[in-house]
């Protein structure tokens, strides 16, 4: 025990006291629990199929569930957790990419951030098509950082860079329509553009993450609505990574600052969080990516705990 | 296996006390049996408990499961087939030997160390799916990682599967402390290649010859079998490799030796390097072998210039004067032992720690200390302290330190660090190492502050503060785990917030990072620059150049420094060098002219008719043993020299360049002090009749000496002593020790290469060298113990008894009356007035009962003789037993209730007159005696 006598006699004294407490308390407490319902988890540190090594981004497709890691292996899973299979993109010692997206067709869009390039493979992981080019000037990319697809298959890009936080807009031919944004704090500037997504209505949905909020334009770049700010309490944000749109239109982030998962409705009001800074089911480490599919499951890529959370959509409510 | 152990067992001595108690106990005579027999069993288990928790009570686990880790080498070292072959021993290792009292694991490393499988019951290798990197072999980094990842409560074992070629880190100071924690460390040492070998066991060449003479190199060539071979014997000289002419041989089995003729001309150190080349050969790599043979001649300096445009002086002083110099950037100092063997003498004129790598500093001094090699340190403003040369091995070989704790007056500096170093492998190690080489140079009066960005965001690791405790700082830093920081915007927010307002003379924050965070905003850096506080920036792992443009837009903004940083060795460097410029007043420029301390031979002849003034030096302060020619006007060293080691070094504070040394390259004395100052420093060869000899042979090193003096004759009971320094980086220092095994021949061998270091590990980490079809599951370890201290579980228990046990003795609990009690409240309840029957009466039995309780008092035998009466309601025996039968009717209760009354007040009157008796005649005596 390597104590001295002097010290056990003053753990004794603190001891009694101690154990004085402990049965004061005993029994006054409830039993802790999670009154959301449960989280299912998988993953794990590591390289092997199924293990993640900080994944970066999640997407939720016809009944699969896609997750990128800094390993720059896309892996694939049943939205019960079981893999499926994996491949790997080209390159990713420069960094890794940072959104995942789907095109009508259900082929895979990756932003290859690092890499200044966007990249489409068919569901099997065969590279199907590989566009854009490095550079500062309209029509060429930083970072991209994610893809959402229009209706009209047009390609909506959010990207940043050394001044060069940006939406472009290019259409079905990788031709550049338009671009906005810029960066700075004020409204319809960036900085820090991470994940976008599109509602049905056409409603872009932008996580500005360097700003802590969310902004809201129509398909022309107009500014709608901002949406959130910066904070710790409930319906403020910090450091918004990935957007994801519920079924009911409802938009998920994870707080990659707060290390939980907010809810807000279209209008940006806000409905619910859920989680905290811990290694427990339900709490998270730096969240850099959440999913919604579309029966309702709710994917969080708990970046710095190396693993995936899956939850009921109603956990938020 | 469980099993108490006592920590203090004297202590237990005082389980005496037990059966003392008990005998105390049972002269209870006011308490029925079993309530007796109760307290002193409670109070026996609350002594016990309390003794046994002075003794310091352990509860040990021994365990005889044996967990243990398999470290693969992955590295390009080993060839494909050999790894995946170590694989297939582990995999069968585990197959054959593993029993249910085993658990292992596997972790592979190269350039990193990976965990392939935990620690488990089953060993499903199947394949290696780490990818670690194959360049380097990272032998030690395996080693603390499987530390770490043990479990707890087992016998710990690492086995490891090498070629032992290890390239990053120490693994045997690794596996030293492995050994201290409980492991033990095997070691399959993993043989490449097959049987049939054509291998090189030796090369040697005389260590020293004179220019022209003529001396032959020996090879020796093992062959398995009869065989022909090709023999190349390469020459390297300052850089370059030659090849001699091939020679080609018929190989008999057996040792071939041959003698190849050389002769030099030139001076230098030469390095020797012979190749077989078989058809009947199966491993390359013990296919060649080196020797070095240095060539006496004139001595050459190798001078390094710090700042390219600064036009020098030195050289060309050098140069008329007679002594040969090589000029060289700082950039070019050559990386190896065997280039600076060239050179008799290093000047490094106004070069920057951050220009020398940490091999290199450590090198320079190396070559001081055990080669004689001189040093010769010129100052400016971006050497010594002011080049962050505190607390490196230069600074070692130095007369002066670069410590300026006597200097009163000193302006304050305000440093805080910006840590983003989770990108890089070892990132918190790394922002640990940098954040205490800054530390290190700041002084109490100095503030320093470190921001990152953690669970909480960004947050101070601590605030900006004087660095005054720097104890709780280093512990600060040493926990460090910055985060992956998404934006430098709050957190130089942050630094500025803390500076602007803080009273210091020199305000500096310096960040590091990949340059991914989202960068500031230029209003933010304007704020800097307006404040004066400068960003230093330091660019390490960048994910591309759009990264590095961000964090060099920083510092040139502000106007800091911006670092590209390709080797993390050499990141200390640049925080000491920038916490350095934060103490300003290293560099202190004013005119003023040397004062001369002591004479010396470094001014012969040059003091007599005074010494031109200089205009500005670096602070530094002289060491104990140093000799100090000239000062400055504040006392600070200007020339200090000593010896080191084997060799001499020499420190000139001031520059030798228009800045701060004007009058004195215009000086006529300028040629001969520089002269003499290089002279006096120069490494001393005298020329011996001693003929060195070295080789390598059979994985050992071999040091041969032939003493002979002037007349030919053997000189013989020499003692010589040697040195072996090993290859950079660690430049291992290992004394030789040479017998004399021969009529003036004198000879030593030290271990070679890496068979040794497996061997070396396997001695340090209590293990064996085993062959891959060993048993790496021996339960031959000692058992495993896991210990619980149990002193807060026995005062816990001892605590919470201890009311049970008052509550035994001073309480009784009438349990007829509890039922009568709980019977009458059943009744209350509707519905069971019927079912539950009418409790009888009962009777009251004492004063002050309530619900059938009641209190009483006891009293010890030795008191007992009269019926005690201090304490309300106490009753005497009889009475108790009264108070146990119950009495039928109310008449009768009350009579006994009279009868008890009268009984207690017979007692009192008995006691009354008692007490009159004894005490009556005592008082009379006293009385007589005070008259």
């Amino acid at each position: 025990m390597g104590l001295t006598r002097r010290q056990f006699l003053e753990r004794s004294i603190e001891a009694c006291g101690v154990g004085t407490a402990a049965l004061c308390l005993n029994g006054c407490g409830g039993t802790w629990s999670s009154t959301r319902g449960k989280a299912r988890v998988w993953g794990g540190p590591g390289r092997r199929d199924g293990q993640f090594i900080k994944p970066r981004a999640i997407a939720a497709n016809g009944g699969e569930v896609f997750v990128v890691d800094v390993t720059g292996r896309v892996q694939v899973f049943t939205p019960e957790g079981d893999f499926k299979r994996l491949w790997s993109t080209p390159d990713y010692r420069n960094g890794t990419p940072t959104g995942l997206a789907f095109d009508p067709q259900g082929n895979v869009i990756v932003p290859d951030t690092h890499y200044s390039h966007i990249l489409t493979y068919d569901r099997s992981g065969t590279l199907l098509d590989q566009w854009g080019e490095y550079g500062k000037a309209p029509g060429r990319f930083i970072y991209p950082t994610d893809v959402v697809l229009g209706p009209d298959g047009t390609y909506y890009i959010s990207e940043y860079g050394l001044d060069a936080d940006r939406m472009q807009v290019f259409d079905a031919s990788k031709k550049l329509l338009r671009y906005w944004g810029g960066t700075g704090e004020a409204p319809g500037q960036f900085s820090r553009l991470m994940g976008i997504e599109m509602n049905s209505k056409g409603l872009l949905f932008v996580a500005d993450t360097g700003n802590h909020r969310i902004q809201c334009f129509n398909s022309q770049g107009s500014l709608i609505r901002v949406i959130s700010g910066a904070g710790t309490e409930s319906g403020r944000i910090k450091f918004p990574y990935q957007l994801a749109l519920a079924p009911d239109g409802t938009v998920f982030t994870c707080e990659y600052g707060n290390h939980r998962i907010s809810r807000f409705n279209a209008d940006g009001t806000f409905v619910a969080t859920l989680g905290g800074p811990g290694r427990a089911p339900g709490q998270f480490n730096g969240p850099r990516g959440v999913a919604v599919s579309d029966d309702g499951w709710v994917f969080v890529a708990d970046t710095d705990n190396h693993r995936v959370q899956r939850f009921r959509l109603e956990a938020w409510s | 296996m469980y099993f108490p152990r006592f920590a203090f067992p004297w202590a237990l001595l005082l389980l005496l006390a037990i059966p003392w108690s008990i005998y105390i106990g049972m002269k209870i005579r006011s308490l029925s049996g079993g309530r007796k027999w109760t307290a002193i069993l409670l109070r026996s288990i609350i002594l016990f408990c309390l003794i046994a928790a002075l003794a310091g009570a352990e509860w040990v686990r021994k365990t005889d499961k044996l967990a243990v880790f398999f470290l693969l080498d992955q590295s390009d070292s080993v060839p494909e087939d050999v790894r995946l072959a170590s694989a297939q021993a582990v995999r069968n290792a585990a197959e054959q030997y593993m029993t249910t009292k085993d658990e292992a694991g596997v972790i592979v490393f190269g350039d990193e160390a990976s965990i392939e499988l935990a620690v488990g019951p089953k060993l499903d290798l199947r394949k290696i799916y780490s990818y670690v990197g194959r360049e380097q072999s990272d032998l030690a980094g395996a080693l603390r990682l499987a530390m770490a990842a043990f479990p707890q409560g087992y016998k710990k074992r690492i086995v490891v599967l090498s070629d032992g070629n290890e390239t990053r880190g120490s693994a045997l100071e690794e596996v030293k402390l492995a050994r201290s924690a409980g492991a033990a460390v095997d070691v399959v040492p993993l043989i490449i290649g097959g049987r049939n070998e054509v291998r090189l066991r030796e090369v040697s060449a005389p260590g020293r010859v004179n220019a022209s003479e003529p001396f032959r190199v020996r090879v020796v060539v093992q062959a398995d079998q009869d065989c022909k071979a090709t023999l190349r014997l390469f020459q390297r000289a300052g850089g370059a490799k030659r090849l001699l002419q091939p020679v080609e041989v018929t190989l008999q089995k057996g040792d071939n030796t041959f003698l190849l003729p050389q002769e030099l001309s030139g001076a230098g150190f030469y390095e020797y390097e012979a190749t077989v080349e078989s058809d009947a050969d199966t491993i390359l790599a013990n296919n060649e072998s080196q020797a070095y043979t240095i060539v006496y001649g004139e001595p050459r300096v190798l001078y390094v210039e710090g700042n390219p445009e600064e036009s020098t002086f030195i050289a060309p002083a050098l140069l008329r004067e007679g002594v040969k110099v090589d000029q060289v950037h700082a950039t070019e100092i050559p990386v190896s032992l065997a280039t600076f063997q060239n050179y008799d003498e290093v000047i490094l004129s106004n070069v920057s720690s951050t220009d020398l790598s940490a091999d290199q500093l450590k090198l320079i001094e190396v070559l001081e200390r055990d080669l004689g090699i001189g040093l010769v340190m010129v100052g400016g403003p971006e050497t010594f302290g002011a080049g962050g040369f505190q607390n490196t091995p230069v600074e070692k070989a130095l007369p002066v330190s670069m410590d300026i704790k006597q200097r009163k007056i000193l302006p304050r500096g305000a440093l805080v660090l910006v840590l983003h170093t989770c990108e890089i492998p070892d990132g918190n190690a790394w922002a640990r190492d940098i954040g205490l080489a800054a530390l290190e140079v700041l002084s109490s009066q100095d503030l320093m502050g470190t921001l990152m960005y953690g669970g909480q965001g960004d947050s101070w690791l601590y605030t900006l503060q004087p660095v005054r405790d720097k104890v709780r700082m280093r512990q600060a830093l040493r926990s460090a785990q910055p985060g992956d920081m998404p934006a430098v915007e709050p957190t130089l927010r942050m630094a500025y917030d803390a500076l602007v307002g803080a009273n210091a003379a020199v305000k500096r924050v310096v960040i590091i990072s990949d340059g991914d965070p989202q960068g500031p905003s230029s209003g933010l850096l304007a704020s800097f620059a307006a404040a004066k506080i400068s960003i230093s920036s330091v660019c390490i792992a960048p994910h591309s150049a759009n990264s590095e443009e961000m964090l060099k837009w920083i510092a040139q903004r502000t106007g800091g420094n911006y670092y590209f940083v390709t080797d993390p060795q050499k990141l200390p460097q640049i925080f000491t060098k920038e916490a350095a410029i934060v103490k300003r007043g290293l560099v202190i420029e004013e005119p003023f002219t040397p004062k001369v301390m002591h004479d010396s031979e470094l001014l012969q002849g040059l003091v007599e008719e005074g010494l031109p003034q200089l205009r500005g030096y670096v602070a530094t302060s002289a060491k104990e043993n140093a000799t100090i020619p000239l000062v400055s006007h504040e006392q600070d060293p200007i020339l200090a020299q000593w010896r080191y080691g084997l060799g001499k070094s020499v420190a000139f504070t001031s520059d030798a360049t228009n800045r701060w040394a004007a009058d004195w390259v215009s000086w006529k004395g300028f040629d001969r002090f520089w002269a003499q100052t290089v002279r006096w420093a120069m490494r001393e060869l005298k020329p011996t009749g001693f003929r060195v000899e070295t080789s390598a042979k059979d994985g050992m090193g071999h040091v041969r000496i032939d003493a002979v003096d002037e007349q030919g004759k053997f000189i013989n009971f020499l003692k010589p002593e040697g040195v072996v320094t090993g290859p950079p980086p660690d430049l291992a220092r290992e004394n030789l020790s040479l017998m004399q095994t021969a009529p003036g021949i004198y000879e030593g061998s030290f271990p070679l290469g890496n068979r040794g270091l497996l061997e070396q590990l396997a001695i340090a980490g209590g293990g064996r060298v085993m062959q891959a079809e060993e048993n790496p599951f021996d339960h031959n370890l000692p058992s495993s113990a896991t210990v619980t201290p149990l002193w807060l579980s026995l005062v816990i228990i001892a605590a919470c008894l201890f009311p049970f046990e008052i509550f035994v003795r001073r309480v009784v609990v009438d349990f007829g009356a509890l039922w009568a009690f709980a019977l009458a409240g059943m009744r209350k309840l509707p519905g069971l007035k019927r079912l539950v029957p009418h409790p009888k009466p009962r009777p009251i039995v004492a004063t002050g009962t309530y619900g059938g309780v009641a209190s009483r008092e006891y009293a010890y035998a030795s008191t007992g003789n009269e019926p005690n009466l201090s304490a309300g309601g106490a009753a005497p025996p009889a009475a108790q037993d009264g108070a146990e039968t119950p009495v039928e009717t109310p008449a009768a209760q009350v009579a006994a209730r009279t009868e008890y009354t009268r009984q207690l007040l017979a007692a009192k009157q008995r006691a009354q007159e008692k007490q009159a008796r004894r005490t009556g005649p005592i008082t009379d005596d006293k009385d007589k005696e005070n008259p």
